[in-house]
């Protein structure tokens, strides 16, 4: 009858082999060695030719972008300009047909139907040069 | 080694940094601008059918036109209704404003898309039919009102803001060409209508005159279209009332010349040798610039007439100076909510020597 010592011992691990040790340790240096002289994705990635310059396109862009938003608004004149005709100060050269009056003196509007009325006719007149204007 | 290999893990980290960095500051930076004003949903009426019968041309030559306001005596609900739209238009033109205004890019940009069409010279330079800002405006001239003052704007005498108002009128004329160019003449008229509209927005509020001038010239010029299409299409009625109203156009700035020419300074002013100036007014202008200060059915005057009281408070006799501080006083007191602060900076601020400059050289 086999005695229980001896039952037990054949459940045992075999040992593992005496190289094992030598050799896992001979595969990682071996492993260690070649991942030092490899560089990572990212630094593969930046180091070939397309990625970086698709980065400093990005980085032109971007700065390009930052220079217009900050380019203030162009002006035709040096100011916004008077809301006030008579303050001189036109708003802009562009609106000067539009918003330039002739001088016409007080009562010279044409009054052309004056044969229908019985008002007295003021003279008829027109642009009056500033020489002639100190009406009192 | 070491330093090399820690050199060649940092420079994509700090690569990719600065692309985030950026892309976030301009995502920040365009985030920060202001939105986009919406205009809520409006209307507009169709134009109400003329009775030629009864369409009578204002006799702007006769004498008793002297006392008419200077405005329109045609309906001209007639040719182009206002639209029922409830958001003051004014706020979105004013976004425009020359250099302070958050659009004033937008108009620069809007402005340099001009072209003028050999076809519609006469318009002058217009931008295409579907240019966008053009496009985006549309909604804005359906409103039922534009009141810049004192809602968007103050009114601070000399240095009374405006909007840049070329690109109200470039846009009239850019609706006016477009409609003309149409193929269908029910769509050309709703564009040339579009440009009257907008210029019955701008003479609404009736408190500067270079306002009511530009919107002047937008009623002309979107009249002028519909007077184009209506002769195009034999619509004589149409044609008529269109005529009619262009026939207001001149005497109304021919008006305005006149009341302007009654306060106007400019020629009574002397520059000095030492910077200043002198003023030798006559009595009676100085009354008629009280009298346009206080009263008149257009009230559009009263800021030139302010700008008048100004220089006489401040270089007229001292009998003139007294007149026009008690009238000053009065309206400043007053409390209109346009003119009551116009007064007060009349009375209370020194002619700047680059306003005597400008009156001055206004003539020149």
């Amino acid at each position: 009858m086999t005695s229980p010592e001896r039952l037990l011992e054949s459940f045992g691990v075999p040992r593992p082999p005496d190289s094992l040790r030598a050799r896992s340790l001979a595969a990682a240096a071996a492993t260690m060695a070649g991942s030092a002289s490899r560089p990572g994705l990212w630094v593969r990635m930046w180091q070939t030719r397309a990625a970086r310059l698709a980065w400093a396109a990005a980085v032109a862009g971007l700065v390009l972008a930052h220079v217009v938003l900050s380019v203030p608004a162009r002006s035709t004149t040096a100011h916004g300009g008077s809301a006030l005709l008579l303050a001189g100060a036109g708003p802009d050269p562009e609106l000067a047909a539009t918003v330039t009056l002739p001088r016409l003196r007080s009562n010279r509007l044409p009054q052309l139907d004056v044969s229908l009325k019985t008002v007295s006719a003021a003279p008829a007149g027109g642009i009056t040069p500033r020489s002639d204007d100190h009406d009192a | 080694m070491m330093p090399d290999s820690r050199t060649s893990r940092l420079a994509p980290i700090v690569a990719a940094t600065v692309v985030l960095l950026l892309g976030g500051l301009l995502a920040a930076r365009l985030l920060a601008r202001p939105p986009a004003m919406v205009a809520p949903t409006a209307t507009v009426p169709p134009a109400a059918a003329a009775d030629l019968a009864g369409l009578e041309v204002p006799c702007w030559s006769c004498p008793e036109a002297k006392e008419w306001p200077i405005r329109f005596r045609t309906d001209l609900d007639l040719l182009a209704p206002l639209g029922n739209g409830t958001a003051n238009a004014a706020e979105w033109f004013a976004l425009f404003e020359k250099e302070r205004g958050p659009r004033a890019k937008d108009a620069a940009a809007f402005m340099d898309r001009r072209v003028e069409l050999p076809a519609l010279a006469d318009l002058g330079q217009v931008v295409p039919g579907d240019d966008p800002l053009l496009l985006e405006a549309e909604p804005w001239v359906d409103r039922a009102a534009m009141s810049f003052y004192p809602e968007v704007f103050p009114l601070e005498g000399f240095d009374t803001r405006i909007t840049n108002l070329l690109v109200p009128l470039t846009m009239a004329r850019s609706w006016t060409a477009r409609g003309v160019a149409q193929a269908d003449a029910a769509r050309g008229l709703d564009d040339c209508r579009r440009a009257i509209r907008l210029g019955r927005l701008l003479r609404q509020e009736d408190v500067v005159i270079i306002n009511d001038l530009v919107g002047l010239a937008c009623i002309h010029i979107g009249t002028r279209g519909v007077y184009r299409i209506a002769q195009r299409t034999g619509d004589t009625g149409l044609a008529l009332l269109a005529s009619v109203v262009l026939g207001e156009v001149a005497p109304q700035r021919l008006y305005t010349s006149q009341r302007i020419t009654d306060v106007d300074l400019a020629p009574y002013l002397t520059k000095l040798p030492d910077g200043g100036a002198a003023l030798d007014v006559p009595d009676a202008v100085v009354e008629r610039i009280t009298a346009m200060a206080t009263g008149g059915a257009d009230r559009r005057f009263r800021g030139e007439a302010l700008l008048g009281a100004n220089l006489v408070v401040h270089f007229g006799t001292a009998a003139q100076q007294a007149r026009v501080r008690a009238t000053l006083d009065q309206i400043a007191a007053g409390g209109d909510p346009d003119f009551a602060s116009f007064a007060t900076w009349s009375r209370d601020t020194a002619p700047s020597p680059q306003l005597l400059a400008d009156v001055i050289a206004r003539l020149e």
